[in-house]
């Protein structure tokens, strides 16, 4: 038993261990902190992690704005993506509607729409659609631009959409027939067969938008106006060659998002161990 | 019963929230300033952080949010607000003022001369700021000056490589007219290994130190605070400012960063601009006279290193002078030359297109 779970923590830790000694002798053996910074280096950013960073602040304050940023466009996403998914997987109408003119938009680049979105929203947040001009709340409110959210909504939107439309339209007709025989309304089959069997892939999509939201981050608080947020510290970190801040910032934007993805792992396996047995 | 009013009690709590937190707008006109970044724009963000301790200037930045939102205060009262925009570069913000997304603004003048030539609504009001560039070789290259450099070129086989951010950047125009005035070959074209010097374009200012230091290139040449931050950080070392380029003082006064304004916030708003020109113009003096504390503020608003304030090779200009008009025409013939200017610019001289591309009637005004 014993040696069983030393076996599973060490494969757990080897490739971790590796890439940390590979890192440590790659930036010995380069001895130039612009372009490898050493591990002890980085790590002394996380033991001060309130302590202001190239005048930008605290790590732990540019990591909470752009966490509230990517959950702004991720739950804009979820909310429009997720009922427009059901309705285009089950109403065939529906789906031949809207399934073309859709499918338009999703090759392009979430990166693309920069020009058009600077644009229509420019430089606008939540301050100006509320005319705050001071004080705490326009700290707040100014920070969510809506040219940002846009773009991080964008990356989530078609992961979200595409698996919603898979996970409602893979749903077996055996199982809505058999509910309509037997008299179920269509309420019924929506909340106790459509919703429930298609929620394995919902959540699966909302995952994949989750990380794609994520990597629009940097992109998205390179856009004008922005002067917060971790995207923006690593660029700004790279302008300045501090090399130490860029890895810290990557670093806690994987963590974060390893949680998050941890939060939806657990979803699964509590709510959908029945997936398991249907194989 | 009580379920039922919970958003009620929601909507009166961030209603209260706001006006608590002095959310009521202010009477005066808010206008967008974009800047950038970089220590070229010192002295906006010297008069924002000296704020009230400008007062006697008669003319003065206070602070509503810390970085992002300014009054101007003029004869002891506010006369507009200003909301900070921060961009990457000059080009940007010509693509904002052609987007109506800033009134005024800092930015390189090559960048308001290619928006204006695409006849983006806009004027030159005064001059910010020039020189400041500087050519920088590896720590640990053998080269000392502009002369071991020189002989150095002569002497190579093969292309000596020379990055730049951007092919319109004063940087890369002096430095290629003083290589072509000294004799040097150059090219931008990496098999013509007959060229002296390749210059290679590394598309940003942000690539500039990770390619000296990763080898990629030979030597950088760059606006400040690079120059600076190469040689602090180890990467670099500074072997000429442009400005000391020869013939001597031919390249004085080189126009880089300038305030401008939309034509639309000269029309509405000109006592704001009036009053912008001045609080820019007698703050470019107060840097050229405090130059460390003036480069300290800076590094503190931008988060670089004290050192490379000490170093800053910058001067700021309170008002056009001969030499940089002169200058700013050898540019516009450059950029011609160049076939950049598609527009209203194309083929004419800086006395030509005065009128369109300057407003000087602001910085006329002005009593330093």
């Amino acid at each position: 038993m014993v040696k069983t779970i030393f076996v599973r923590a060490a494969v757990y830790l080897l490739m971790p261990c590796l890439f940390l000694a590979s890192w440590a002798f790659m930036a010995r053996h380069l001895d130039n902190e612009v372009i490898l910074p050493g591990i002890g280096q980085v790590a002394e950013l996380f033991t001060q992690p309130t302590e202001s960073l190239i005048a930008m602040g605290s790590l732990v304050r540019n990591v909470a704005i752009s966490l509230v940023r990517v959950l702004a466009g991720y739950l804009l996403a979820v909310f429009l993506a997720v009922p427009l998914g059901i309705l285009m997987g089950y109403y065939g109408t529906v789906f031949r509607l809207l399934n073309g003119f859709v499918a338009l938009f999703r090759p392009i680049p979430p990166l693309a729409w920069v020009p058009l979105v600077l644009a229509w929203f420019g430089v606008a947040s939540l301050a100006t659609l509320f005319n705050v001009e001071r004080g705490t709340a326009y700290l707040y409110l100014n920070n969510l631009k809506f040219s940002m959210v846009f773009i991080i909504f964008i990356g989530a939107f078609y992961p979200i959409l595409t698996s919603t439309i898979h996970g409602v339209s893979s749903v077996r007709s055996t199982l809505l027939d058999s509910a309509r025989v037997l008299g179920a309304s269509e309420r019924d089959i929506f909340r106790k067969i459509l919703l429930p069997a298609s929620s394995p892939s919902i959540v699966n999509g909302m995952r994949i938008g989750l990380g794609v939201a994520w990597m629009c981050l940097v992109s998205a608080e390179m856009l004008p106006g922005s002067l917060s947020g971790v995207g923006y510290l690593i660029t700004h970190a790279y302008t300045l060659a501090r090399t130490d801040i860029v890895i810290a910032g990557m670093i806690s934007i994987a963590v974060i998002g390893a949680f998050l993805d941890l939060f939806f792992r657990i979803v699964e396996k509590r709510k959908f161990a029945w997936t398991r047995l249907t194989r | 019963m009580f379920k039922n009013l919970r958003p009620m009690f929601l909507v009166a709590a961030l209603a209260v929230f706001f006006i608590a937190s002095g959310a009521l707008a202010a009477d005066v006109p808010t206008l967008k300033v974009g800047y950038i970044f970089t220590t070229h724009h010192t002295p906006f963000i010297v008069a924002a952080q000296k704020g009230e301790a400008f007062k006697d200037m008669g003319v003065y930045l206070r602070p509503v949010v810390a970085k992002d939102r300014y009054e101007l205060v003029a004869g002891g009262k506010p006369i507009a607000v200003f909301q900070l925009i921060v961009t990457k570069s000059g080009s940007e913000t010509a693509a904002l003022f052609a987007r109506n997304q800033l009134d005024l603004g800092m930015a390189s003048v090559t960048a308001i001369m290619a928006g204006i030539d695409k006849k983006t609504p806009m004027k030159i009001l005064s001059p910010l700021q020039t020189e400041g560039m500087g050519l920088v070789v590896p720590k640990d290259s053998p080269l000392k000056d502009w002369n071991s450099f020189l002989e150095h070129l002569k002497s190579t086989k093969k292309p000596v490589k020379i990055g730049y951010h951007s092919p319109t950047s004063a940087p890369r125009i002096v430095l290629e007219g003083a290589l072509k005035q000294a004799g040097i070959k150059v090219t931008e074209d990496p098999n013509e290994q007959s060229a002296q010097v390749l210059l290679a374009d590394l598309k940003e200012t942000t690539n500039m130190i990770p390619a000296l230091a990763s080898k990629q290139v030979d030597a950088i040449v760059g606006p400040s605070p690079f120059p600076e931050v190469a040689v602090n950080r180890g990467v670099g070392r500074i072997i000429v400012d442009l400005r000391d380029l020869p013939p001597k003082g031919y390249w004085h006064d080189f126009p880089c960063c300038i305030t401008v304004a939309s034509d639309q916030t000269i029309v509405t708003h000109p006592e704001v601009v009036q009053k912008f020109v001045e609080l820019m113009a007698k703050t470019n003096a107060w840097c050229n006279k405090n130059k460390l504390e003036a480069g300290t503020l800076t590094a503190q608003w931008i988060g670089l290193p004290a050192d490379t304030a000490k170093s800053s090779m910058l001067v700021f200009l309170p008002k056009f002078t001969q030499s940089w008009m002169k200058n700013a025409d050898k540019l516009m013939s450059i950029l011609n030359g160049m076939g950049n200017f598609k527009g209203q610019l194309k083929g004419k001289t800086i006395e030509e297109v005065k009128p369109i591309l300057f407003d000087t009637r602001f910085i006329d005004k002005v009593k330093m």
